[in-house]
């Protein structure tokens, strides 16, 4: 703890502050706090000063490269989005894989993204079950725990911050096509290897791309030797350069802290606005939060928090490959022959009456695309809407008596609320929704959550033995309200409300509810501060399961052992401390999925069935086939590990290794489909993940006032299956179409055709497995991938996981460079193999790669020749890529005025800095970014937005 | 002071304890976004009548392939329909990379595509539900059946027939190829033989089920408007089946009976778009609404050559082939279902490749979405399915008659029909020609409705797509232009999920 000079007063209180450099690092752990040194699980802890620096309109995006042993993804650069998050590899399948979060001491179901940044004390990372049993159930994969800002400070202070940036594009686009005269001559040769002659390819190419950009005759853009016409070209659109552009991104927090003998307090207001870089993706958020701990007397002790957040996202519907108003995949998709607006014949550009630009959808009206017909990005992104407009309440409320001696008890209460309208809206000016006057779709959500909780805790040293006893009764109901409806025709094309549409299209309502109830208990013992036991037990029933199945037990053992207190090293002055570490536990998991869907499911055990309106009748059919034998996944942890410091905190080293194993793991199990019952949902697979991790802090030795220290974070994990259904064993169970699941497999290993390069003909070929004469397996080469055998050519998970930073600071100026990256692993990356058809997808663009395509002249390369074959780029290990990277996640640099300068306008801290997030990412491929796509196939997400911006603290 | 302690914690215990004690109910979580059994089975046990919701629930599953929907080109029956059609001669598909591509290159085949886990999941998922309608409604031995129930089980077990019906022909080439040849699983209300049952056994169950189904419904007219699956539409997949086993003796009986369901279509019928039940002729269908339409992946959305979906405005036309077109009287009115009408075009598609390589006359007007024809008073791609149409039973009860050696009925039918077609059309060849002119016809008159691929497989047909001059032929890799109906290719293999969770079909069990 950094020292605290206070005036001694009555029931004084000694706020510790999170100081990383102290080594009595304090731990927010369940239902308490633990000093980090003598704690018996593993947790990892980002505090404060690392969220702060970074600019995440999400906090989940702050663990990036952070924490060992925490794999982030952040799929996508729209504002305000999470980032998927796994714990110590992957958990589950069938079920949530998701951490539980915590937020001030209670399960937090809200929206991540309501929670200010700048209000965030610490995040805790539980990881091993000594450290999580105690949230039983829901723990099984980690459970992150947010700790809010509470008063510390003796006199009331006033804190404020602004930062002001510009987004841009974090990920530059694949090396495609940009030229419309070396797609044509592309193209052409396409049509040429087609159509046997180069004659024929010139009469046929505009025909099949439907455009001509050029200034002469439509059989002329290419000549039959393959020569691009000299005339001159009319238009030349960068789709990319009108659809995406740098967005204004600024971040204000103000907040007022103090506490006295009596109270403490803690007030904010924050305010986000990031508009990211498309239109229609911004994200607007205004939150405040008030935090209060009350002394009532010498024996009772309340506090409690109240937040409120609104939140207004906008977001475009980038979801996937096969969507037409998906920006980043349709502005690299699309040929670089067409053009974005209306052009007359002479390339003039056309306007409306307005003066605006006209778009071309390329359906006819000013020419027939052969890609995307129908389809603007650049009109669609402006015109679409899909607003949530959310309002999220959170609070807390403790009570505290000290009953006697050491005796406690405590009541917690929180609650958390999030009340969302989504409102999608889809312009009948053109594209999907014309024909039907427009479409308008709302969304109204409701989500509750309490958890109530009676705790007991007995505290009391008896010499040199301390013991800490904890019994608990806790209830959790979470609830959900959902209305829809839909309805079409609307009059004035820009009013996205009801009063002006007049068809209804749809409507529904619903909502769900999930409960658990709880007792529990632990007890930490310690003897001299050297040795330290400790145990858990909790008892959860959840109302997922049936009545017989649904109580299921988790607990926990730990101790830890600090090396360093013993007197056979109490001479080791060069050592701080050294404390070795070992736990083992069970941790549940409820949190089942729907067959083939991310969508929980909140009655597992139950028969379920759809009612719909079969136009004016009642259908009923069974949705979902029940089973009343489910119970809780399991989740049995093994955790061993050492802290070392030495040479006055020169180091200090953290390195664990564990092993989670998962039991009666939530699986859909595939059924015969003859059978009319496509899966039944049981506790069927074992899954093992393995590794190791480490964190290691090195403060440098350094003259004067300079400071500089390295952080080095890493973390490698195994993920096998190692018990399937006995009749699944032999063949393994597909899964998600390119992998198998086996056992002695991972759950993201890919099971695929392995490409065999090209033939003589330059068609591509692939592996398949046969019979000699002699009756050997041999293998070989076929042209037709229907006959590829499939092999274990890679695998989705990486080899290792790290982060990198480092910090210097002298006299006022601080600078930091933080980093993270992976080795190994492998992606699969469809948005190439798209780009690198053979011709099979006429005015789909192409990546530069394809210049290098087989032809009788350049036999030495493995891309298949030109021939519009539209097998040649199926899946196989032809375009698995290595999923490696290496990214500057963020780079500050700031400076803190003199104090004796700010001193005189009553300002006790005044910092302007400079921060870059998502500075520069390397990957195999350039486009491609592996850290987006946790299961290794690229999709073109929204792209990482790259953030530059200048700030000012200022403390008074 | 301590008294005061005990107190407080003891007052906040209390309540909370108060607040929060919990019975059993605590964890006891009923759904709504779908209803658990007793939900359902409470309502129908109140209201046998609402049986009927399963029925109902059958047949949009059959539509729409309800939950089994796995991209823009599976959309139940209709799809299957089409993606069998697209197996022959008579639709030129010219483009080579889109919805449907793979199904016209015959490649829509292998267990791991989604056409064979679709069509076979899909099927089985209706089978499915007609055993649970089944279960519940099957009377006892020596029971009365109420009317409501034995029209149900007429229903339940016609579809079931059916659905058989067409898994066996998919799966396998037809029983007058090979009896013995491995089928399909079969599951009914009773049994579950997980293997491949030979064709044979299928056909018996395919037999009693619809005999049943057919003998449920007999007398009882249309007793859901066009909707219920009738006793004409039983009568019709009752001649099919007949078809296939050779009696056609009571194939033409049946074939006549599903011509009662209906009166033949006026000129102007024809060229109403085939988009609404109320056509004269149809007798079994399902209507489209606009919660029901899966709009980009329906039917009409990929043949429409005039609206915004696949097969119109994003270019994926699907046309009639040149050497059949050519073989339509020009005073037929089935050959304006062809040649690109201005009329038509309302919302000004261009068909610059049409246009390009002068295929503009085979671009077809059959199928016109309502949205189109209702001039926008109906919702785009809400344009109701027709299943079953006694226009194309007047051919299967002609070619059952000219089988079982009646040509002048199966004349005086042809005649009778194509007279509505063509005023002028008078036929009197005898023999082979009376058959082939019967075959022919029939294949205009049912261009693209789905029954052309059956038809060549039980009659063993060569399939040549030389003689037409807008098949897609000049790709060097498609190599489907002539071939037999019994080629391979023609039938689909084992779904992959069904081969790794059916431990009754192994690899050696599937087609080639």
């Amino acid at each position: 703890m950094t020292t605290q000079e206070v005036t001694v007063r009555p029931y004084v209180k000694v706020y510790m502050q999170s100081d990383e450099e102290v080594l009595e690092e304090v731990l927010v752990v369940a239902y308490g706090t633990a000093k980090k040194a003598s704690f018996t699980g593993s947790a990892a802890t980002v505090s404060s000063k690392n969220v702060k620096k970074l600019q995440v309109s999400n906090i989940t995006k702050a663990l990036e490269g952070a924490a060992p042993g925490v794999q982030v993804a952040s799929q996508s650069g729209q504002p305000g989005s999470s980032a998927t998050i796994r714990i110590r590899g992957i958990g589950s399948i069938n079920a949530s894989s998701a951490p539980l979060y915590v937020v001030d001491g209670m399960p937090y179901d809200g929206d991540i993204s309501a929670i200010n940044p700048a209000d965030i004390e610490s995040m805790t990372v539980l990881k091993d079950a000594s450290s999580t049993a105690l949230y039983g159930a829901r723990a099984a994969n980690g459970v992150i725990v947010v700790t809010t800002k509470k008063g510390e400070s003796q006199q009331t202070r006033l804190s404020f911050d602004a930062r002001y940036g510009v987004n841009s594009r974090g990920i530059s686009e694949y090396d495609i096509m940009k030229d419309p005269g070396e797609y044509m001559t592309t193209y052409w040769s396409v049509l040429k290897n087609q159509l046997g002659s180069g004659a024929a390819a010139s009469e046929a190419l505009y025909g099949k791309l439907g455009y001509n950009p050029y200034d002469c005759a439509n059989n002329a853009i290419v000549d039959a030797e393959g020569n691009l016409t000299t005339a001159a070209l009319l238009y030349h659109d960068d789709w990319a350069n009108e659809a995406i552009k740098d967005g204004i991104r600024q971040e204000y927090s103000l907040n007022v802290q103090g506490s006295n003998s009596k109270s403490s307090h803690y007030l904010s207001l924050g305010y986000l606005n990031d508009e990211g870089i498309i239109a229609n993706s911004d994200f607007n958020r205004l939150t405040v939060r008030a935090n209060g701990d009350y002394k009532v007397n010498n024996f009772i002790k309340m506090n409690g928090s109240l937040s409120y957040a609104r939140g207004e996202q906008n977001s475009q519907a980038i979801s996937s490959l096969s969507n037409y108003v998906n920006t980043f995949m349709f502005t690299q998709n699309i040929a670089p022959i067409y053009p974005v607006y209306a052009y007359d014949a002479t390339g003039k550009r056309l306007y409306d009456e307005n003066g605006n630009p006209i778009f071309d959808f390329g359906n006819g009206e000013y020419g027939a695309r052969a890609y995307g017909s129908n389809q603007n990005v650049v009109a669609s992104d402006e015109a679409n809407q899909n607003r949530v407009l959310s309002d999220n309440f959170s609070t807390r409320v403790g009570l505290d008596i000290a009953i006697w001696d050491g005796l406690k008890f405590q009541a917690n209460l929180g609650y958390d609320l999030r009340n969302a309208m989504q409102d999608r809206f889809q312009t009948p000016s053109f594209g999907d929704a014309e024909q039907s006057g427009g479409r308008g779709y709302k969304y109204r959500t409701r989500s509750e959550t309490y958890t109530i909780n009676e705790l007991l805790t007995y505290n009391k040293d008896f010499g040199k033995h301390h013991i800490d006893l904890l019994v608990g009764h806790e209830n959790y109901m979470y609830s959900y309200r959902y209305l829809y409806n839909a309805k079409t025709g609307f009059f004035n094309p820009t009013i996205p409300e009801y009063s002006n549409a007049i068809t209804m299209e749809g409507m529904n309502s619903y909502s769900n509810n999930h409960t658990i109830e709880s007792y529990l208990g632990r007890i930490n013992y310690d003897y001299d501060d050297k040795y330290y036991l400790s145990g858990s037990a909790r008892r959860d029933g959840s109302s997922v399961f049936a009545p017989d199945n649904r109580w299921g037990t988790f607990w926990s053992v730990g101790g830890s052992w600090r090396v360093s207190k013993e007197n056979f090293l109490r001479n080791a002055k060069w050592l701080d401390n050294l404390t070795l570490r070992a736990s083992y536990g069970t941790v549940g998991n409820d949190n089942i999925y729907y067959p083939g869907t991310t969508t929980t499911n909140y009655y597992a055990y139950k028969t379920q069935y759809g009612i719909s309106n079969s136009d004016g009748a009642f259908s009923v059919a069974r949705f979902y086939q029940g089973n009343p034998d489910l119970t809780w996944e399991t989740s049995h942890n093994a955790n061993v590990g050492f802290n070392f410091a030495a040479f006055n905190n020169l180091v200090n080293l953290d390195v664990e290794l564990f092993n989670k194993k998962t039991v009666d793991m939530l699986y859909s199990v595939p059924q015969p489909m003859s059978s009319g019952v496509d899966y039944i949902s049981e506790n069927a697979l074992t899954m093992v993940n393995k590794g190791v991790e480490f964190a290691l802090n090195v403060n440098l030795p350094m003259p004067g006032d300079l400071r500089w220290s390295w952080t080095f974070t890493g973390t490698h994990y195994k993920n096998m299956v190692t018990d399937i259904p006995e009749d699944k064993r032999e063949d393994g169970i597909t899964h998600g179409s390119y992998y198998n699941i086996r056992e002695g497999k991972s759950v993201w290993d890919f099971y695929y055709y392995k490409y065999a390069g090209v033939n003589e003909e330059g068609k591509s070929t692939w592996y398949y497995e046969t019979e000699d004469a002699d009756g050997n397996v041999v293998q070989e080469t076929t042209t037709d991938y229907s006959k590829a055998d499939k092999y274990y050519i890679g695998t989705a998970i990486p080899d290792f996981q790290g982060g990198i930073s480092t910090e210097v600071a002298w006299k006022g100026f601080d600078f930091s460079i933080a980093t993270n990256f992976q080795i190994g692993g492998d992606i699969y990356d469809a948005m190439y193999a798209g780009l690198m058809h053979a011709g099979s997808s006429a005015g789909s663009n192409w990546h530069r790669d394809i210049l290098n395509a087989w032809t009788p002249e350049n036999t030495s390369s493995d891309i298949p020749v030109l021939d519009g074959d539209q097998n040649a780029n199926v899946f196989s290990d032809r375009f698995l890529v290595d999923a490696s990277y290496f990214n500057i996640r963020n780079i500050s640099l700031g400076y803190t005025l003199p104090k004796n300068w700010t001193r005189s306008i009553s300002i006790s801290n005044a910092r302007v800095y400079l921060t870059a997030d998502n500075v520069a990412l390397w990957s195999k491929r350039k486009g491609l970014d592996p850290r987006q796509y946790i299961q290794g196939q690229s999709q073109a997400n929204y792209s990482t937005i790259r953030t530059m911006s200048i700030g000012l603290s200022l403390t008074l | 002071m301590k008294l005061e302690r005990y107190l407080y914690s003891g007052i906040a215990a209390a309540t909370l304890l108060f607040v929060t004690a919990c019975s059993e109910d605590y964890l006891n979580a009923e759904p709504n976004a779908y209803l658990e059994e007793e939900a359902v089975s409470d309502v129908m046990k109140e209201d046998p009548s609402q049986v009927a919701a399963y029925v109902t629930g059958a047949y949009m599953d059959l539509y729409c392939g309800d939950k089994y929907w796995m991209s823009h080109d599976d959309f139940g029956l209709p799809a299957i329909k089409l993606a069998t059609d697209l197996f022959c001669e008579d639709i030129a598909y010219t483009n080579d990379a889109h919805f449907f591509c793979y199904d016209y290159q015959l490649d829509n085949r292998l267990g791991n595509y989604r056409r064979t886990s679709s069509t076979w999941n899909q099927l089985y998922s209706v089978i499915d539900k007609t055993n649970t309608i089944i279960t519940m409604l099957k009377p006892t031995e020596g029971e009365n059946v109420q009317e409501s129930a034995a029209i149900m089980l007429g229903e339940a077990y016609s579809l079931r027939a059916y659905c058989y019906f067409w898994l066996v022909n998919l799966w396998q080439h037809p029983y007058s190829v090979n009896a013995e040849a491995l089928g399909v699983p079969l599951k009914t209300e009773e049994v579950y033989r997980q293997e491949r049952v030979p064709v044979g056994e299928v056909y018996a169950q395919i037999l009693e089920d619809i005999e049943l189904g057919y003998n449920y419904l007999k007398d009882k007219g249309y007793h859901n408007q066009k909707i219920g699956l009738s006793e004409y539409a039983s009568a019709a997949i009752y001649a099919n089946i007949l078809m296939f086993t050779g009696d056609y003796e009571n194939a033409a009986r049946y074939a006549e009976e599903a011509i009662k369901g209906g009166s033949l279509n006026s000129q102007n019928d024809m060229l109403s778009g085939f988009n609404s039940l109320d056509m004269p002729e149809a007798i079994w269908g399902y209507n489209v609404t606009e919660e029901t339409t899966g709009y980009y992946a329906s039917l009409f959305s990929h043949i429409d050559s005039y609206m915004i979906g696949y097969g119109g405005q994003v270019g994926f036309r699907k046309m009639i082939a040149s050497d059949l077109y050519d073989k339509i009287a020009d005073t037929d009115v089935r050959k304006q279902w062809f040649g690109l009408n201005s009329n038509n075009n309302l919302l000004g598609i261009v068909y610059e490749f049409e246009a390009a390589y002068g295929l503009e006359k085979y671009i077809q007007n059959k199928y016109r979405d309502v949205y189109l024809t209702s001039m926008g008073a109906a919702s785009p791609f809400t344009s109701a399915i027709i299943y079953f149409r006694t226009g194309e039973m007047y051919f299967v009860a002609a070619e059952a008659y000219y089988l079982a050696g009646n040509e002048t009925r199966a004349m005086e039918l042809l005649n009778e029909i194509m007279t509505t077609r063509n005023p002028e059309y008078s036929f009197s060849g005898t023999g082979q020609v009376l058959y082939d002119e019967i075959c022919l016809q029939k294949r205009i008159e049912t261009w693209m409705e789905g029954s052309r691929c059956l038809d060549a497989k039980r009659r063993g047909e060569t399939i040549d797509r030389s003689k037409s001059s807008n098949h897609a032929a000049d790709l060097e890799h498609f190599n489907a232009i002539t071939y037999s109906a019994h080629d391979y290719r023609m039938i689909y293999r084992i779904p992959q999920k069904e081969l790794e969770n059916n431990p009754a079909i192994t690899a050696d069990s599937d087609n080639q």
